[in-house]
């Protein structure tokens, strides 16, 4: 807790917090060069002005407030939470240019959804948007995904002793390996494999179905970054069902279902511990969490008669379950056919799954399956311990990565952040209801928005009120960086407030 | 994992080519064997109608 702002403080935040902005603006080159390709002059331009904005700013700051410093852990958290609110400011101007737009908050409301890879938007006419704006949503998502803090921080200025705390306010606390570049150059190394890949399979798929060539390397591309990072992003509006194949489908579920991965999963894997897929505490907890939620949807629309026979039932309910449970957000269902045909049990295991979410460290949201797996561990030692004699000594292990003793401290961390994503899934809930939606509804769409996942029932549209905006932008922010971050951030802010007021008085 | 110590201090972790295709293939085919659980799943509710 720092207990006073220095000059020096605002310098390291204000320096990298620079970089980062230099790279919101580097990253823009490639949907501007995709405009170009595609001959879309106008949308070139965007681009281009939106740009020199971002690398302007960023250069202006990065050069006032210059330094040498290493920032400590405050800064780093202060930085995370800080760049994320720069990013989006300067990634929402290509929106506001394309007129697609109806307001500026439309647009943040837009990139910051596409960061936090949550996957709603209020574009629209997004059918007919261009290709730069389309490979600029995708990308957003994408690189919100791997964290764009530490990828603009080690590939700007390469190995940097806070980088490591940084990543942890970005919520990616994986420690890999003993070096921060490694561990993003690692991320980025099986990010961009599976890119290629993913884009290759998806883009076949996509032409198979009769998308003329060089655009369905385009749709690979976009649909693998949209499932990848569960982000939920699709070129088009009715999303997955636009491609009405059912390989398209399977296809792009084993990607989220990849990238709702742990980092840490991926690597043990990936450098030759492959049991560890079936041992892990984070998959073992999603299996089950995934198929109990999975029953439920099965019940609840059996009762109801929706589904013709079992292929039906797999294709249109595990495709949105295992959405939902991954937090990607991508559909094949429409928003009020959802409502209407699986009905209050349906809805309510889709939110249970969306609440649960993904891995720690991956792309995904909600309060991760991780944080599931100990809290459940920590009642079952519990339980173990009160009909054990006083004598014995009881212990509860976990296994993620290598075998870890399950204690208190460890329990009661994982509880407060379930507690915290409580919280927020509630707040969003009880506005949404205070708007006049029902509960249902309500409940939904701000589980959706809280975990990043992406799902709306209906809810989420330009016209809805102003205040439910913003209170969904809030839960995308806070539910992507874990709480640690943003919550250092109102502290600095407040901190610097009082800091301000003592050399007032001091004068 | 492939460990090379390059100075005394410096040690540099890679993966190979062929564990990272192998750790590929694992995931693909636990994403798959999910998948398919899900069908499973699915055709024996309708089974049990």
């Amino acid at each position: 807790m720092i207990r006073r702002v220095w000059r020096e403080d605002f310098r390291i935040i204000g320096y990298y917090t620079g970089l980062v902005t230099i790279g919101v603006g580097l990253l823009m080159l490639v949907p501007m060069v995709t405009s170009l390709v595609f001959r879309e002059w106008a949308s070139a331009l965007d681009f281009a002005i939106s740009a020199a904005l971002a690398l302007l700013v960023g250069y202006v700051l990065a050069l006032v407030s210059h330094t040498k410093s290493t920032p400590g852990l405050t800064h780093a958290m202060v930085i995370a939470a800080g760049s994320w609110l720069v990013a989006m400011v300067l990634s929402g101007v290509p929106y506001m240019l394309s007129g697609h737009m109806k307001s500026f908050l439309d647009a943040c409301f837009d990139t910051l959804s596409g960061y936090t890879t949550t996957g709603m938007f209020l574009l629209q006419d997004l059918d007919h948007i261009s290709q730069g704006l389309n490979m600029w949503r995708h990308l957003l998502t994408y690189v919100g995904g791997q964290g764009i803090v530490v990828l603009a921080l080690t590939f700007l200025i390469g190995s940097t002793g806070g980088a490591f705390k940084i990543m942890v306010g970005e919520g990616k606390e994986e420690k890999l390996e003993p070096n921060v570049r490694h561990i993003a150059v690692l991320i980025w190394r099986i990010s961009l494999i599976y890119l290629g890949v993913g884009t290759v399979v998806l883009g076949a798929i996509a032409m198979a179905n009769g998308i003329k060539p060089y655009l369905a390397f385009f749709h690979g591309a976009y649909i693998f970054m949209s499932a990848w990072s569960t982000g939920g992003f699709a070129p088009y509006s009715q999303n997955m069902l636009y491609y009405h194949s059912s390989a398209m489908e399977i296809a792009s579920m084993v990607f989220f279902i990849l990238g709702s991965f742990n980092f840490a999963l991926h690597y043990a894997v990936w450098s030759g511990n492959r049991k560890e897929i079936l041992r892990n505490v984070e998959i073992v907890s999603f299996t089950i969490t995934v198929l109990t939620t999975f029953s439920l949807v099965c019940l609840a629309l059996m009762q109801r008669g929706v589904y013709p026979n079992a292929v039906a039932l797999f294709r249109r309910g595990f495709f949105q379950l295992i959405s939902g449970h991954t937090t990607t957000g991508q559909s094949n269902i429409y928003a009020r056919t959802f409502v209407r045909e699986w009905g209050p049990l349906g809805m309510l295991a889709t939110t249970i799954a969306m609440a649960i979410g993904a891995s720690a460290a991956s792309t995904g949201g909600g309060f991760k399956g991780l944080r599931m797996g100990i809290i459940v561990k920590g009642i079952a030692t519990d339980i173990r311990k009160l009909l054990s004699p006083e004598r014995a000594v009881v212990t509860g292990h976990y296994h993620h990565l290598h075998d870890n003793v399950i204690s208190d401290g460890v329990v009661k961390g994982a509880a407060v952040i379930v507690v915290l994503y409580v919280l927020i899934y509630v707040v969003g809930a009880v506005v949404g209801m205070a708007y006049g939606y029902p509960m249902a509804d309500a409940l939904f769409e701000s589980v959706s928005a809280g975990s990043n996942t992406g799902l709306s029932c209906g809810v989420t549209q330009a016209g809805m009120p102003t205040l439910l905006k913003i209170v969904y932008m809030l839960e995308m922010w806070m539910g992507r960086l874990e709480f640690l971050s943003v919550f250092t951030l109102f502290g600095f802010i407040a901190t610097s407030f009082r800091s301000m007021r003592r050399r007032k008085a001091a004068v | 994992m492939m460990t090379e110590m390059k100075e005394r201090t410096h040690m540099r972790t890679t993966i190979s080519p062929r564990r990272g295709l192998l750790g590929m293939l694992t995931e693909v085919a636990f994403a798959c064997g999910l998948i398919g659980l899900g069908f499973l799943v699915s055709w024996l509710f309708f089974l049990g109608r």
